[in-house]
């Protein structure tokens, strides 16, 4: 019994992350802080279908009135394209709600992790293990 | 969700129960995998290796997250997980005795942070498409197994190549600093400013195509920079007065059904992306390259850098035949602006 005891514990205390394998272009986790959920509704104001990552930005107003444009980066068009999205996906006007992570430096980016219409459609859901904590 | 404080109690009274270890000689460890965001996840590949026999168990979670791996002899274990857009989750020293002990795992995001297009859904998508087919591999018409196709590298490794790939022999400044790099979530790897991010052949991202012909080898990597590397199979040696550069120059010839590459002449700036190690322009690395069966091209790769690893180190790569996938175009430079935001750790 005693060694099962010592055998779990230093199990426990082994237990660890390996880093990811590699870096395609960057990592995310570089730029983007994952204990900094954020969700964010506006209207899309511009998109770009570019690489390395495509990107919408959105239009944020708060209580007072005052609107913030916030860059949301998603990843490069090519495999969005994969995954179903196309570059009229979202639209130019279209209120949307993205959930994602703060930008580690303040700026006003986000990745976005999901991104869900007004009337509740999500732009291309992603699989069942796809969504973020909520903020 | 699973609830924490009813885990610890089960695992608990499943260690220290006398009952269940009067049943057998023979241990197991079963559990629920989960996300990030705690929904379970099925179809991970669990792996557990005896460190005294090496003897290596494997199992998959089911479609309710469950997992078992029976019938395990008593000793020490190995237990990882190696799981496509999932961070590598290891946990060494697991003490089997004739106990069934519980192992919850809770995955944990790489540091794409499951971005859309860049995430989960993306690598279980193309997983899901890509029924690997079976079969023999196909040949040229002089005999050689044939390469060309489209290869999807990013797969479940391993077991052995995963636990060489966490022991590289390398100097200790080569270790420190590969540790700062992955700390720091790749902020100063060069593909942030859209340069080459590393040196091996296969991009372990994303899709590669090779393109054969008797005399030249193509693999051309959507998502790197350059896209293209060339691979000359004419005989020809390497040049004696070769300028140092971030790919290097690469020969191969036929050993058998082996293409075995020979890349030399690097400068120190790309990474080896195992373990985002450095490399000094001493560097050879060695591909040797099989196409098995229908489905898989595997990589033997072998970096030899007297300068950075006390040992040759060699780390095996298996790909998965793509059918029906495409390559495309990747300007990296066309809209980068990440390198600016990169704060690192």
């Amino acid at each position: 019994m005693r060694t099962v005891a010592i055998g779990f514990l230093l199990a426990g205390l082994g237990a660890g992350l390996l880093a990811g394998p590699a870096l395609a272009h960057h990592a995310f986790a570089g730029q983007y802080d994952k204990d900094a959920p954020i969700q964010l509704t506006g209207i899309v104001t511009k998109i770009e279908w570019m690489n390395p990552h495509a990107r919408f930005y959105i239009d944020i107003k708060d209580e007072s009135g005052n609107v913030t444009n916030w860059n949301i980066e998603l990843g490069p068009p090519l495999i969005l394209r994969r995954a179903g999205w196309r570059q009229d996906s979202l639209k130019v006007g279209e209120q949307i709600t993205v959930e994602g992570y703060r930008a580690k430096d303040g700026s006003k980016m986000a990745n976005g992790r999901k991104v869900t219409l007004a009337d509740g459609r999500q732009v291309f859901a992603g699989s069942t293990t796809d969504g973020g904590p909520t903020p | 969700m699973p609830n924490p404080a009813s885990s610890i109690f089960v695992v608990g009274m499943l260690a220290f129960s006398p009952w269940l270890l009067a049943q057998s000689d023979l241990g197991a460890i079963h559990g629920v995998v989960s996300d990030p965001d705690r929904a379970i996840v099925s179809g991970v590949p669990i792996q557990v290796k005896n460190v005294q026999t090496g003897a290596v168990y494997k199992a998959t979670s089911s479609s309710t997250g469950n997992y078992t791996l029976a019938q395990l002899p008593p000793g020490t274990y190995d237990l990882f997980v190696v799981m496509p857009s999932f961070a590598t989750y290891r946990k060494p020293g697991v003490v089997i005795q004739a106990q069934k002990l519980r192992l919850d795992i809770q995955l944990e995001d790489t540091g794409a942070l499951n971005t859309l297009g860049d995430g989960r859904a993306f690598f279980n998508d193309i997983r899901g498409v890509h029924e690997v087919p079976s079969g023999p591999a196909p040949r040229t018409p002089d005999g050689k197994p044939d390469f060309s196709a489209v290869w999807h590298a990013m797969r479940d490794a391993d077991p052995d190549a995963e636990i060489s790939a966490e022991k590289p022999p390398a100097l200790s400044w080569a270790a420190a600093l590969a540790k700062k790099r992955t700390e720091s979530n790749g902020k100063d790897s060069p593909g942030v400013r859209c340069l080459p991010t590393s040196v091996q052949l296969m991009s372990l991202f994303w899709l590669n195509k090779v393109v054969q012909t008797p005399t030249l080898l193509l693999i051309i990597s959507e998502g790197a920079v350059p896209a293209v590397r060339q691979i000359f199979l004419d005989g020809r040696g390497h040049p004696p007065d070769l300028d140092p550069t971030w790919l290097g120059h690469s020969t191969g010839k036929w050993e058998g059904d082996t293409l075995v590459v020979d890349t030399i002449g690097f400068n120190d700036k790309a990474w080896i992306a195992p373990g985002n190690f450095p490399h000094t322009e001493k560097l050879r690395m060695t591909s040797r390259i099989r196409r098995p069966e229908l489905g898989h091209l595997e990589f033997e790769t072998t970096y030899d850098d007297p300068e950075t690893f006390t040992k040759p180190w060699t780390v095996r790569q298996v790909a998965d035949l793509a059918p029906g996938e495409e390559i495309w175009e990747y300007i990296c430079n066309e809209n980068n602006q990440d390198a600016e935001h990169m704060v690192g750790k």
